[in-house]
């Protein structure tokens, strides 16, 4: 197969790029970051697209990876020949494999060719675009500096290279690691653990299952001793029964005893109270009546003593029958004394006048004064009143003295000194006596109230004495009735006997007092044990209280000592539990532990099958490629030293030994220079080995950057010699490394 | 009337699969509140009776909280009855322990026992081997009560461990039952009994695992006292929900697309952050693609309260990818194509090859 040209549209970086291949070697001499993984992952992705299930990731990401920089239609042409045909693949890609296009067209007839299909990658090399891509490229550091862990010259590393066989040892370490850790023969694996945990766990669930036999053994002794306690329940409830029946019947005895004690309480209250109403002389007064009896009495007193008081003196009787008279006179003398001329002339003998005057005023005075006397002496209640007049009378009459004094001092003195003015005297004595008899008829006028006033005084005593008699009367009348219901007389003194009445119906009142609550008491005990008014028959006692308390007690000593057993059972009974539920949970623990030893054995055995599955397959690889590649090997490799005395083998392990001082050693002697070159050399044989029928092109970016001056020399005519058979592409970035064609 | 209908609360269980310690007892103490919380749900909606269908305890030996919580619950509410029937897990324990038992805590036994409340008959049996033969026929019912009955098993569909825990449906049928009330599988399952009545799992309380994935909660019973007539209803009460999501990853060629594909599926569903949530991987992929698990968990194990991934996609592999594979990848699948091993066997061992190859973890 050789390809011819391409075209590319659009593809990373590259744009409206076209290159012609020639037949052999293709040397493309561009500085770095021209863009030479994208040529040739171009050229890889025209045979196979970006379609792969197995490497999704990485192709979407390749896919992503190579979008055009600058837009516009993503892919491009590629011509090639296979045989004496000659195609152009066209292929153009969206965001997704859906969207991307493929044609095929025949050169020679530019006609659309169905020769291959989209797949015309694997069609033409029998490989996938993976096993492609890293068998034909030789990237400057992914191609020879294969690893740098030691294995330089492990030929099984040419294998690995071509896929991922440079995990093999990763992945068979990991899965003896992780069955290491799972094994089910070493003491740390955890099945092999879990082994001895299932089976201490099956011991100890064995060991306690024997606690269902004891659980059911004390089982059944807790229900006998639950069956015998309630049997003493029940005989104790019963002698409880009992006893309370006993000590029901004593109680009822003492209350009859009590009910008894109030009853006689009762009649002996009842005959004092009969004792002492004997003593009454008539009826039983009550309080009441006696306080009322009392009260007439009182005012029957008073009734006298008013009788008393207005009772008339023998003077006032006089004084009265005297005023009396008076009142019955007035009617003739007043009209005499109102008849006496108020012209009477004044007598001529001034002396005798005098005289006449000191006399009558004398008269006057005296009369005054017996007036008052007499009012003192008659009205000894209104003396206030006889004091007053009195004084007025007393007043007035001083007052005249004094007027007269001085008039008949000055009339003395008149009649000594000034005679000639008798005339004016005398009318001045006319007109004093004028004076004179006016004061007098005033006077007289006073006397006559003040004897109409007093007799009034004695008239209202004298009713008054009347009402008192009458009322005296009355009231005795009244007493004298009410006191002889009681057996009093009013002869005897009434009120001490009432007095004695009280007494004794104070007394009379104590002892009702005390029979009313001895009754009250006996009433009260009935209405709170109205049982009591039954009859009861002597009741049948087996036993007394105290015996029956006796057997009480020994039974609850029996009970007490049962349900300690029972505790103890129970206890027991618990432990036991204890240990059921603890097999429960051991059991659970088993059946996980089984469960989970059952998953890891089947993991366990998923690894085994994997580990010599993935064994195998290694060995497969290497059997299909040792020989091939051997041989590829040693014609690349003699061609680049030109030593033919070296001795090598490629062992079954496709290790590459190396013959120094007569043994097969690891060629870690090499430098690194020749390690590339021995890598380079392992994987034009790998190509070799693995395209034994259409040979591809190749694509080498600068593989030869590690080689000095000499080596470069002979890679540089390896890679003359190596284009003879497959048309190579072969980067570089500087012109040392350019070979002369 | 209203009843609860529960079962299989599991208390004191030790939830120690997949859970951390400190997860697990958090759970352990969860499982316990939502028993009380059902409680005060049953008080404030004035249920008169919570029937238990067994399994109230998950272990022989009940720790005191637990023990104390149930007691606690049953005195401080006297107004509600506890019919309490035990199932395969529970023992005599928790009652033997009881120095008296509570009034309103009542007891099936191995003969049936009815306890009535006007209409409304609530039978039960503690199912065992001597009386399971004889069950069905010793079970009479009046026409005219509104009959609840009661039992702990396995209905004939599936198979029971033991004979004990095996219910017979087609003998229950036309016995006059209005709603068999059953206890012992996990899940929430209502279907017809006969013409007259139906049966009903109520699930548990709270989901412990896996297995016991989505709404978990009890059965609330309403019966009208004169007709007889009975509706119900589920209510999902679980603190926590458990979930298994199933991610198909057919096609995808890499952990970040399955990631993506786990997005996807955990926004469909919107699950709350309280859940516990298994991601099931399943499907077909290429046996190139690498799935991480340690890493996928890593992306989602801060959205829930407990996460798991499990891969159970299977390879795909295309042989014609490799025929003309120069590589020792390639003479390694041509090499098992061509073995007598079987197809999974081939498709494992060529994926772990290829691990081995590109340097993966196993």
């Amino acid at each position: 197969m050789r390809l011819l040209a391409c075209k590319i549209e659009n593809f990373g970086k590259i744009s409206d790029f076209t290159y012609d291949f020639s037949e052999g070697l293709n040397v493309i001499n561009e500085e770095n970051g021209w863009g030479k993984s994208t040529f040739a992952a171009f050229l890889k992705v025209m045979f196979y697209g970006f379609e792969s299930k197995k490497e999704k990731e990485a192709l979407d990401k390749e896919r992503a990876l190579f979008q055009p920089w600058q837009g516009g239609v993503y892919g491009g042409e590629l011509d090639f020949s296979i045989g004496e045909k000659r195609y152009r693949i066209l292929r153009s890609f969206g965001k997704t494999p859906k969207t991307d296009q493929f044609q095929l067209f025949d050169l020679d007839t530019n006609l659309e060719s169905k020769d291959y299909s989209e797949k015309i990658g694997e069609e033409i090399f029998d490989l996938d675009g993976a096993s492609f891509k890293r068998s034909i490229c030789m990237m400057q550091n992914e191609v020879l500096q294969v690893s740098s862990d030691g294995i330089h010259a492990k030929l099984g590393n040419l294998v690995e290279a071509a896929g991922d066989m440079n995990h093999f040892e990763m992945a068979m370490a990991n899965l003896k690691d992780s069955m290491n850790k799972m094994s089910p023969d070493r003491i740390t694996g955890s099945i092999k653990k879990r082994k001895g945990e299932i089976g201490r766990l099956m011991e100890e669930i064995k060991e306690l299952e024997s606690a269902a036999n004891g659980f059911e053994a004390y089982h059944q002794k807790l229900i006998q001793q639950e069956h015998k306690r309630k049997e003493l329940k029940a005989k104790r409830s019963s002698l409880q029964g009992e006893l309370e029946k006993v000590i029901a019947f004593e109680r009822r005895v003492a209350e009859k005893d009590t009910l008894s004690a109030f009853k006689a309480q009762e009649e002996q209250r009842k005959l004092e109270l009969n004792e002492l109403s004997k003593s009454f002389p008539g009826e039983i007064p009550s309080q009441e009546v006696l306080q009322q009896l009392l009260e007439q009495i009182q005012q029957l007193e008073q009734w006298k003593l008013q009788l008393t008081a207005q009772c008339l003196s023998d003077e006032e009787q006089k004084a009265y029958e005297r005023l009396k008279e008076l009142g019955e006179q007035s009617s003739t003398i007043i009209p005499e004394q109102e008849g006496a001329s108020p012209n009477e002339e004044i007598p001529e003998e001034p002396e005798f006048q005098e005289k006449a005057g000191v006399l009558r005023l004398v008269s006057v005075v005296a009369g005054l004064v017996v007036v008052l006397l007499s009012s003192v002496a008659f009205l000894k209640l209104s003396l206030p009143t006889a004091i007053g007049v009195a004084l007025l009378l007393v007043v007035v009459a001083l007052v005249a003295v004094l007027l007269l004094r001085k008039h008949f001092e000055n009339r003395k003195r008149m009649l000594l000194e000034e005679t000639e003015r008798i005339r004016r005297l005398r009318m001045e004595e006319q007109r004093l006596e004028q004076e004179k008899r006016l004061q007098e008829a005033r006077i007289l006028e006073l006397q006559r109230q003040l004897d109409r006033q007093n007799l009034s005084q004695l008239e209202q005593k004298v009713r008054n004495y009347h009402l008192a008699e009458e009322m005296v009367s009355n009231q005795r009348q009244l007493l004298e009735g009410g006191l002889a219901i009681y057996g009093v007389s009013m002869t005897e003194n009434p009120r001490e006997e009432l007095g004695r009445l009280q007494s004794l119906r104070n007394r009379y009142d104590t002892a009702l007092s005390m029979y009313h609550t001895a009754k009250g008491q006996r009433e009260q005990y009935f209405v709170e044990h109205p049982y009591l008014e039954r009859e009861y028959s002597e009741e049948e006692k087996t036993f007394s209280a105290e015996e029956l308390t006796e057997k009480i007690r020994q039974l609850d000593v029996e009970i007490e000592e049962v349900s300690d057993s029972l505790e103890s059972y129970r206890r027991q009974l618990e432990d036991l539990q204890e240990q059921l539920d603890q097999k429960d949970l051991r059991m659970q623990e088993l059946e996980e532990a089984k469960l989970l030893q059952k998953e890891e054995m089947e993991k366990y055995h998923i690894m085994e099958l994997t580990a010599t599955y993935l064994q195998e397959a290694r060995e497969q690889v290497i059997a299909k490629y040792m020989e091939p590649i051997s041989k590829g090997f040693r014609r690349y490799y003699e061609s680049l030293v030109e030593d033919e005395k070296s001795q090598w083998i490629v062992d079954a392990n496709m290790e590459l030994k190396v013959k120094e001082q007569g043994q097969y050693r690891d060629p870690r002697w090499l430098s690194e220079g020749w390690q590339d070159v021995i890598g380079f050399c392992m994987r034009l044989a790998l190509v070799q080995a693995m395209y034994p029928n259409e040979k591809p092109f190749l694509i080498l970016d600068d593989p030869f950057v590690n080689l000095d001056q000499e080596k470069m020399k002979h890679a540089m005519e390896l890679l003359k010699d190596v284009a003879i058979d497959y048309q190579t592409i072969y980067f570089s970035c500087h012109d040392s490394r350019i070979p002369n064609c | 009337m209203k009843i609860i209908h529960c079962a299989d609360l599991h208390l004191d269980a030790k939830m120690t699969s997949n859970l951390s310690k400190e997860q697990a007892r958090e759970r352990k103490g969860e499982l316990l509140h939502t028993f009380s919380r059902m409680v005060d749900y049953a008080r404030k909606q004035q249920v008169s009776v919570i029937l238990i269908a067994g399994d109230m305890f998950d272990t022989r030996n009940i720790s005191a909280t637990a023990r104390n919580l149930v007691t606690d619950c049953i005195r401080n509410n006297p107004e509600i009855d506890f019919l309490y029937l035990k199932g395969n897990h529970d023992n005599d324990n928790f009652l033997s322990n009881m120095e008296e038992v509570p009034q309103n805590l009542k007891l099936f036994s191995e003969e049936w026992t009815v306890y009535r409340y006007g209409k409304v008959a609530i039978w039960g049996l503690e199912l065992s081997e001597s009386n399971n033969p004889t069950a069905y026929n010793s079970l009479v019912l009046d026409y005219d009560d509104c009959n609840i009955v009661t039992l702990h098993g396995q209905t004939g569909k599936y198979a029971a461990k033991d004979k004990a825990e095996s219910i017979d449906l087609g003998k229950l049928k036309n016995k006059n039952i209005d709603y068999l009330a059953l206890g012992h599988v996990h899940g929430y399952q209502r279907e017809e009994l006969d013409a007259r009545g139906i049966y009903c799992y109520s699930g548990c309380l709270e989901g412990r695992g896996f297995d016991e994935c989505r709404e978990k909660g009890f059965v609330l019973l309403e019966v009208d006292e004169t007709t007889g007539k009975c509706k119900d209803t589920f209510v999902p009460f679980a603190a926590r929900t458990l979930y298994t999501v199933p991610v198909d990853c057919t096609g995808a060629s890499n952990t970040s697309q399955v990631k993506e594909r786990v997005e996807d599926e955990l926004m469909k569903q919107a699950l709350s952050p309280k859940s516990l949530v298994k991601i099931e991987l399943t499907g077909a992929v290429d046996v190139e693609t690498e799935i991480h698990e340690e890493y996928l968990l890593d992306c989602f194990c801060e959205r829930f309260y407990y996460v798991k991934i499990k891969n159970h996609t299977t390879y795909q592999i295309d042989y014609t990818d490799y025929e003309k594979d120069e590589s020792l990848k390639g003479a390694f699948i041509r090499m098992i194509q061509k073995s007598d091993m079987d197809s999974d066997t081939k498709s494992r061992v060529i994926r772990m090859g290829i691990q081995a190859l590109s340097g993966e973890e196993f």
